[in-house]
């Protein structure tokens, strides 16, 4: 069983990705296949940069069972999704004009995540938003 | 065809000190993240004007073959230097998208 937890900054454009890139190398390493690692590098991509564009800060809690099922959970402290429904349609966004600047804001991240993974669930609030992806990895 | 190919007969400026010469199978042109994330291939030429440390990232995530930046568009040192840190391959030329794809399917991409 691994059990890791990475912190996210709010707004920390410059390390965008880093995190992805991470996750990708460690399972790479542990031998998860190209299709698996694409639809996760794709899928914590956007939800890393999701939590850096729109949320106050927060963590990514990577799991990895014995049984080869991989959950990535990203919670982060507020101020949550106002409209889930408006958030879950291809092409939506509420980034600003900075976050648009650098290429972000396309209004495809979520869609593109529950599109890449096994399982999704988006829990929110003001107080938080926590969404659960899971892949099965081996 | 090579990315060298590229610099060699069509004059396109190197912009990272990468030691790789990759093989250019597709292209994917675009300038919002999400959408090349979600649409591009491995061994693609990205073709963007965007200039942000962000495109390594992704450009690395996709595991695309190399990023070719149209329109002379300006590109930020520190997307130089993260593309240099991974050996990565950026490239630069005055020519529009639609010149550089059709440049592209000359040489049989």
């Amino acid at each position: 069983m691994i059990h890791q937890h990475f912190r996210v900054e709010k707004e920390d454009y410059a390390n965008a990705g880093r995190i992805s890139s991470q996750i990708k190398q460690m399972l790479k390493q542990l031998g998860v296949s190209s299709e698996v690692l694409r639809r996760i590098a794709i899928s914590c991509y956007e939800a890393e940069i999701n939590m850096i564009i729109h949320s106050y800060g927060g963590e990514v809690v990577l799991s990895l069972t014995a049984e080869g099922q991989c959950e990535l959970k990203f919670a982060d402290i507020g101020p949550g999704i106002e409209d889930v429904e408006k958030a879950m349609t291809p092409g939506w966004s509420t980034a600003k004009a900075s976050a648009r600047e650098f290429g972000f804001g396309a209004g495809m991240g979520l869609p593109n995540i529950k599109r890449n993974c096994d399982e999704f669930t988006l829990t929110t609030s003001p107080e938080g938003t926590t969404l659960v992806i899971g892949f099965r990895v081996l | 065809m090579k990315a060298s190919v590229l610099t060699e007969k069509y004059g396109f400026e190197k912009l990272s000190v990468s030691s790789q010469d990759p093989e250019i199978k597709h292209a994917f042109i675009g300038d919002l993240l999400s959408w090349v994330m979600g649409h591009a291939k491995g061994d693609d030429a990205w073709i963007t004007i965007l200039g942000h440390p962000n495109i390594i990232a992704v450009a690395l995530l996709r595991e695309l073959a190399c990023v070719i930046i149209a329109h002379d568009a300006q590109v930020q040192p520190e997307t130089i230097e993260k593309a240099n840190q991974e050996d990565f391959l950026i490239l630069k030329s005055s020519l529009s998208a639609y010149e550089i794809c059709k440049i592209l399917i000359s040489e049989g991409v």
